[in-house]
């Protein structure tokens, strides 16, 4: 399938590891041209060496998505690089494991400002440079706790669903600009973020006495965890042409794991 | 992006026409062997030969009414016969029924339930075990927004999606160990005769212009356009492919965003 990504401009966010930096390389694979971002200098050097064995256009710029600062020069330095900003994908962030006595207001702001106030002045930078080149593409990884709650994930939990909430208002506002707003919904892969993460007990809520007895149905239906690539092939398919009807919309990568039928 | 299909069997009900007649193209494209079925022999011998024509792939067309349980099995069974695998399966065959509590054809509602339901449910249940023992599977159910987002003249389609949408996790539940995966496409306002006929329906029953009955399709979404049959089988082939491995039990809303959910 032709995705015509060829020529196409992505900035990722968290893209010198896990997900992002798969992403960017399958983005690159396809003829796009990528900028990626990411706190850690070292991480980000690495990251851009080993994405320029892929494609030649490729920018690594060092950023931190919870600082609005960052974020408006991060889209700065990469529209006046590449001309314009075709796609972007909010990725940065990471899962936030524990019940509500562990987590703190604080931790719990901090995940806030990672992943829905940087998708929020995410939005805020970049749709004048879409509304102005005639369109483009904003897809943001939403973890699947917002659809799979549960005393563990509670802290995910919220952010997830306050993603889901600007994914879906976006989507309205943006569209009629034919800028296409959409979510890829990852859980049960196996990343860095999920390396070390322990398993908790509320993966058998919700699961007939089948399922638990079994055991495939204890994580994850298929069996198996996911990999990486599932998610970055998701994304390329909802940033490419072909995908030019879908708005508001979002793709569940879980093996599925979500219970509901929606 | 190769999607990996190319050498894999793929069944495509009610695909003569439509949203259908797209998927059963854009498989093929892929280089899938095709099998498509529909009511009319005539037209399903002229569908599978332009497919085969435009895209040199072996194409079967079979007259089959996926309301007939005996036409399910002998539509199955001649495709296993051909080729001795199936690796994808796209229940597609079927329409979007109207019709309120007060107000309801008791006949659309029962052809309704065995076209959609019964008929999706007998094709699933038939090429299972084929699925099974190759411990590979790919299923895709067009269903349709008002499952999701009903509305009092939606009475028919609402409670046969909705009916669809329980089949769809079901059914991916119980066969995701088995390597089999079950999602579901949920198209609305996709350019076609059924846009063409309730538009008309609209016209006469209320006394407006095309343009003013077309426009309850694209008001109703974000895009303010009609989608096209296209801009479906591209979902569709995404995800019977190699690249969408680990989706399942998933239902992707092809609307332009006309579903009112945050997720």
């Amino acid at each position: 399938m032709d995705l015509g990504l060829r020529g196409k401009t992505v900035l990722i966010t968290g893209g010198s590891s896990g997900i992002g930096k798969v992403t960017a390389k399958r983005f690159l694979e396809e003829g796009a041209l990528v900028a990626i971002c990411g706190r850690d200098r070292n991480r980000m050097t690495a990251a851009v060496g080993e994405l320029c064995k892929v494609g030649s256009e490729v920018i690594g710029e060092v950023a931190n998505v919870d600082s609005p600062q960052d974020i408006a020069r991060l889209v700065d330095v990469v529209v006046t690089k590449f001309g314009r900003l075709d796609i972007v994908v909010s990725n940065a962030g990471t899962h936030l494991p524990g019940t509500i006595e562990d987590i703190s207001v604080q931790r719990l702001e901090q995940h806030f400002r990672t992943k829905v106030f940087a998708l929020w002045e995410l939005a805020r930078q970049v749709l004048p440079h879409m509304r102005k080149q005639g369109g483009g593409r904003l897809i943001a990884i939403i973890g699947q706790a917002g659809k799979v709650p549960g005393d563990q994930v509670i802290g995910s939990a919220a952010v997830n669903i306050a993603q889901h909430a600007i994914v879906k208002s976006l989507a309205d506002y943006a569209g009629k600009d034919n800028i296409l707003v959409n979510a890829v919904c990852p859980s049960r892969i196996a990343s860095p973020l999920t390396e070390h993460l322990a398993l908790n007990g509320d993966e058998l809520l919700g699961r007939s006495f089948e399922q638990q007895q079994t055991g495939w149905g204890r994580q994850v239906p298929l069996g198996r965890r996911g990999v990486v690539e599932d998610i970055a092939n998701a994304v390329l398919f909802v940033a490419s042409e072909r995908a030019s009807f879908l708005c508001g919309t979002n793709i569940d990568v879980d093996g599925g794991y979500q219970r509901t039928i929606l | 992006m190769d999607l990996g299909l190319r050498g894999k069997v793929a069944i495509v009900t009610g695909g003569t026409r439509g949203i259908g007649n797209a998927i059963a193209r854009e498989l093929a494209r892929e280089g899938a062997s095709v099998a498509i079925c529909g009511r009319d022999a005539q037209r399903c011998a002229e569908a599978a030969k332009s497919i085969a024509s435009e895209t040199l792939s072996k194409t079967l067309g079979i007259a089959a009414d996926v309301c007939s349980r005996e036409d399910v099995k002998r539509f199955v069974a001649r495709v296993l016969e051909e080729h001795g695998r199936i690796d994808i399966l796209v229940n597609n065959a079927g329409t979007h029924v109207r019709g309120t509590i007060d107000n309801y054809d008791e006949a659309a509602l029962d052809r309704h339930l065995h076209e959609k339901l019964f008929g999706f449910m007998a094709m699933i249940h038939e090429v299972a075990a084929t699925m099974r023992k190759q411990r590979d599977g790919r299923i895709v159910n067009i269903i349709g927004p008002a499952g999701r987002h009903p509305h009092p003249d939606r009475l028919i389609s609402g409670v046969v999606n909705a009916a669809l949408l329980a089949l769809s996790k079901c059914t991916a539940d119980a066969l995701a160990a088995e390597n089999i995966r079950v999602n579901a496409v949920s198209p609305q306002g996709i350019e076609g005769r059924l846009v063409d006929r309730i538009v008309a329906e609209e016209m006469r029953k209320h006394g407006v212009s095309q343009e003013i009955a077309a426009s309850a399709f694209t008001q109703a979404n974000v895009l303010g356009r009609l989608g096209k049959p296209e801009e479906v089988s591209a979902v569709v082939a995404f995800l019977v492919s190699d690249a969408a491995n680990f989706i399942c039990g998933s239902n992707v809303a092809v609307d332009g965003g006309y579903q009112r959910y945050v997720y």
